[in-house]
């Protein structure tokens, strides 16, 4: 009896909750997928068109719009490198943009279009990422979206997040800070200066140019965070200017400091990949006093994998004498760890 | 009105899992089984060894491995070894290193087992094959980018039972950044090991082309607990053969045996040609599939239990495998046919101390069953004999003066050595007078071409066969045509051998359409002018012996030797079979520049069993043979089709 008045009872609310979770499910876009961030977002990425289109260098990237009045993130390269230069936003307006603020350590500059009441990401309150999160990747990826099609969406998952400087000469390139590294293919040529948001639509980077990883010898689908961006937007929207062209090679310029003495003599660099076996110590030095011996192998200077000849120079190239460097060894079967104090 | 209002609680509750939560509850999964396998992912780094092997670069950075016992075993892929590195380093999480000694890898798999020297290492849970499952989730996890957490890249599991069922696919992206890292589900076991692996191709680096597409590759750990005990035991793991051609194609519906390879397993184990594979270890096979399938889990060295149909009648056989087969070895019986009656098999010369003469074989004997497998006429004959096993005895059945005989002979192997013997000659014993008989010169401008040839053909002498044929190629710079003639005249005439001269277009080089122009000016040679097709032979002299062997090699069926005064670039691709008998006469000068690789050259032809004579010179004379080299290289060439 009670059952039965139970069940004639629920018939009712139930059908009332399949209804709402319907309407639920459509205004949201489907529960667990990225429509309705999509929507959001698209407006803010716009297209950059400039220099190129010779020796297989790509004329066009894309941009983030930073701030209502036309300020856009984007990647330093060579596209930005023209008086012709050109934004078009998802609506498939186009304006004639201008180069206003590079930071080449970034590998990143702000340009400005002459409009008003743009959407845009708010870079002061953007999240940082974490490993493992959803990610969507918005860009012109290979110039396909054209006049007022939408940038294309492409999701993944953080992979890591790390320092491309992690490890000494690992790629080539002017940024050694931190970056988010991504599994999907996020950056192809054009997609430089996209955006990387959360699911929710909030901006976490910007989408590096086209790196190779000589770690591993493939490309690297990574972005810049935005907290490494901020600082630059910052002085973009207080109005400051830069002068457009820099030197690149001022920044790559190593210092060049005191030689330092170490006492340890590896064998002829031969070959490019000559595992860092020691030839002999010099007598009294560093080396002599750390203990070491001729035939141990060099793997660790501090926390740099060594390995070859000429790992071990570029590292101790960045020694003063008095340093005192943490060097690990393999003899025979055995690691061994001593400190060096070089003169 | 009480439960409607409850229920709208629930609704308005609902609608709030959209998709936020959804995505946090997901991420918070994925990090809770990243976290779990993370202490037993380590990372690898090696020192020393080669810079790319073929097209595929090293990277420089670390790559990744997962613990398998506790007592410091490390599984990972040989991907990451592909470069022979002389040193590798073992970093586990939290920062302690260990010199890692590299114990054996699966080939087929191309997994690695490493070993440190440390107890109480954390073993991963893992998932057995029968609860993986098409489209759940999964997370590739590497070490490349150093840190406190993995590297990690999220997709489904693509397949199962791929590349003939010794991997599992998944579209997480797979890349140098994690091979030998674990694949894992959502409850934190390893589902297997990254590896790059190709459909079409093996070895180490074969699959790379792959990475970050969507197509990846991990070897079920189910699969790598089986073979742990021998990777262990340091037994390096080689795809197994056994040495047989089947009919038609994977999904034909049987597996008939074309051929059985020559001193491969199957051979030993009694398979012939035209059984039917039905079975292999206890596993039906239907279609060539099937017994691919039986054998993805094979190894050389591992023995299989066959059952075949032959005439109706169902046979069990054993049969072993093998990572290769041994060169093929040509048997020696000790006889020249008689070249002018080529459709029979009767023999012509009996040489001296060969098993033919110690078994009491004589000139005249027409030999119509050799062992198990009649005989009709030359070549019959000689694919019996060189299908033989060396050292084999086997009977020979002859008819003599219209009798059948019997004759056991127990064969040799087919070396270099010069037979010495007067000249084996087939003569028309009724028509002796020769003496006024001259060779010709030719000289030919082939039309087609644009392009000259010269040759010499010596005078009939009475011979029933046509002559052999010995084709020149100068060196650089110098045709040495007038050297050949005057040398190679008086051999020619009374061995019956026809000399044919190519020349270069620039004569201080080869190219590649010289060498095209000699194979069209050699076979029209062929069919303008007799000659006996079981001796032709290619000489260079110096750079002339590369083009030599180039041509040799690639027209095995015509020619049966080279005659070598230099050495040859490409002897590693000379390979001896039953249908393609080859000869080699080599012959250095002590003063050439290039004798420092005669005993390498050497030394790959024995591992090969290419019958090879070879002669050492104190020198050459004016840039060429000497007269001696010239007659032994001529007698050579008359009896290069004994057998």
């Amino acid at each position: 009896m009670n059952r039965s008045m139970l069940s004639s009872g629920l018939q009712l609310p139930a059908m009332l909750l399949l209804a709402g979770l319907v309407s639920l499910c459509t205004r949201h876009g489907h529960g667990a997928d990225f429509s309705e961030t999509c929507r959001k977002v698209w407006p803010r990425v716009v297209k950059i068109f400039g220099a190129g289109g010779i020796r297989g260098l790509h004329s066009y990237s894309s941009g983030i719009l930073v701030s209502s009045d036309g300020h856009i993130l984007t990647v330093w390269n060579h596209v930005l490198e023209t008086d012709g230069l050109r934004a078009v936003l998802s609506d498939g307006q186009r304006f004639d943009a201008e180069l206003q603020l590079v930071d080449t350590s970034l590998e990143a500059a702000i340009i400005k279009i002459d409009a008003q009441d743009l959407p845009h990401f708010d870079l002061e309150n953007a999240p940082s990422g974490i490993g493992g999160e959803w990610v969507l990747g918005l860009s012109n990826a290979y110039k396909i979206a054209t006049g007022n099609e939408k940038p294309t969406v492409i999701h993944g998952v953080i992979s890591a997040v790390t320092t491309l400087r992690a490890r000494k000469g690992v790629f080539e390139s002017n940024y050694g800070g931190q970056v988010y590294v991504l599994d999907g293919i996020m950056n192809s040529p054009g997609s430089g200066g996209g955006a990387l948001t959360n699911y929710q639509g909030k901006l976490l980077g910007m989408i590096g140019r086209q790196l190779k990883s000589k770690g591993t010898n493939t490309w690297l689908n990574y972005a810049v965070p935005s907290g490494q961006l901020l600082p630059l937007v910052r002085r973009a929207l207080k109005g400051e200017r830069t002068a457009p062209f820099v030197d690149e090679n001022k920044i790559t310029r190593k210092y060049q400091g005191p030689q330092v003495r170490h006492g340890l003599v590896l064998v002829p660099n031969v070959l490019k990949r000559t595992p860092a076996y020691i030839d002999r110590i010099e007598a009294n030095s560093p080396a002599a006093k750390a203990r070491l011996k001729a035939d141990d192998l060099v793997l660790f200077l501090d926390e740099t994998f060594i390995g070859t000849c000429a790992n071990f120079e570029e590292a101790m190239s960045e020694h003063q004498p008095g340093d005192k460097v943490k060097i690990l060894v393999k003899r025979g079967e055995e690691l061994y760890i001593t400190q060096l104090t070089l003169e | 009105m009480l439960v409607p209002f409850l229920f709208s609680i629930c609704l308005f509750s609902l609608s709030n899992i959209h998709a936020a939560d959804i995505n946090s509850r997901f991420l918070e999964s994925v990090q809770k089984s990243v976290a779990e396998v993370a202490p037993s992912i380590v990372m690898i780094e090696t020192a020393g060894g080669l810079d790319r092997t073929g097209r595929v670069l090293k990277g420089e950075g670390p790559t990744t491995g997962v613990v398998f016992t506790a007592d410091g075993f490390i599984v990972t892929s040989a991907f990451n070894f592909f470069d022979k590195p002389s040193s590798i380093l073992v970093t586990l999480p939290g920062g302690k290193r260990h010199p890692a000694t590299l114990l054996a890898s699966d080939r087929t798999r191309m997994i690695s087992l490493l070993k440190i020297k440390v107890e109480g290492l954390p073993v991963p849970a893992w998932a057995p094959k029968k609860e993986l499952k098409v489209g759940q989730w999964t997370v590739a996890l590497g070490r490349t980018w150093g840190g406190e957490q993995p590297s990690l890249s999220v997709g489904i599991l693509s397949a199962t039972e791929r590349l003939w069922r010794k991997a599992i696919q998944t579209d997480a992206k797979i890349s140098p950044a994690n091979y030998g890292g674990p694949l894992i589900d959502l409850r934190g076991r390893v589902m297997g090991v990254l590896v790059p692996l190709s459909p079409t191709r093996s070895g180490e680096t074969a699959g790379f082309e792959w990475y970050d597409s969507g197509i990846g590759f991990a070897v079920p750990m189910e699969d790598i607990r089986e073979v742990f005990p021998r990777l262990k035991a340091k037994e390096e793991l080689k795809r197994g053969l056994m040495g047989i051609h089947i009919q038609g194609n994977l999904y034909g519906n049987e597996v008939e045996i074309l051929r059985v390879g020559y001193g491969s397993p199957a051979a030993a184990a009694g398979i012939r040609k035209g059984d039917r594979i039905v079975e292999v270890d206890g596993q039906k096979v239907e279609r060539p599939a099937d017994l691919r399938y039986a054998m993805a889990n094979k190894y050389a060295g591992d023995r299989l239990s066959l059952e075949v149909m032959r005439e109706g009648k169902s046979l069990t056989l054993e049969c072993g495998l093998v990572e290769k087969f041994p060169p093929y070895t040509r048997p020696y019986l000790g006889v020249v046919l008689d070249r002018a009656e080529a459709n029979k098999a009767t023999i012509g010369t009996v040489l001296t101390g060969s098993p033919a003469e110690r078994a009491g074989l004589q000139a005249g004997d027409q030999v119509f069953k050799f062992g198990q497998r009649g005989v009709s006429n030359r070549q019959s004959l000689q694919m019996a004999v060189w299908s033989a096993q060396p050292e084999e005895e086997i009977s020979v059945d002859v008819k003599r003066n219209g009798q059948d005989s019997t004759f056991l002979v127990k064969l040799e192997r087919l070396g270099g050595e010069i037979p010495d013997e007067p000249p084996v000659e087939f003569l028309d014993e009724e028509d002796e007078d020769h003496a006024d008989e001259k060779g010709e010169q030719i000289r030919k401008t082939m039309k087609s071409w644009s392009r000259t040839y010269w040759a010499y053909i010596p005078p009939s002498g009475g011979r029933l066969s046509p002559p052999a044929l010995m084709v020149w190629l100068h060196p650089h710079g110098k045709t040495f045509e007038d050297e050949i003639l005057t040398k190679w005249q008086t051999a020619a005439d009374e061995r019956g051998i026809a000399l044919l001269g190519i020349l270069a277009s620039e004569v201080n080089r080869w190219g590649r359409s010289d060498i095209a122009f000699a194979k069209a000016a050699i076979k029209e040679f062929q069919k303008e002018h007799s000659v006996d097709a079981n001796r032709v032979v290619l000489h260079g002299h110096s750079e002339g012996a590369n083009v030599a062997f180039d041509i040799a090699l690639k027209e095995r069926r015509t020619f049966k030797g080279v005659i070598a005064s230099g050495l040859p670039r490409r002897i590693q691709e000379v390979a001896g079979a039953p249908q393609v008998p080859f000869s080699i006469f080599l012959i250095s000068a002590k003063d050439s520049r290039s004798l420092g690789n005669v005993d390498k050259v050497r030394k790959v032809l024995e591992e090969k069993n290419i019958p090879l004579h070879y002669l050492e010179l104190p020198q050459f004379e004016n840039g060429y043979l000497p007269q001696g080299a010239v007659e032994a290289a001529a007698v050579w060439l008359s009896l290069i089709d004994r057998i």
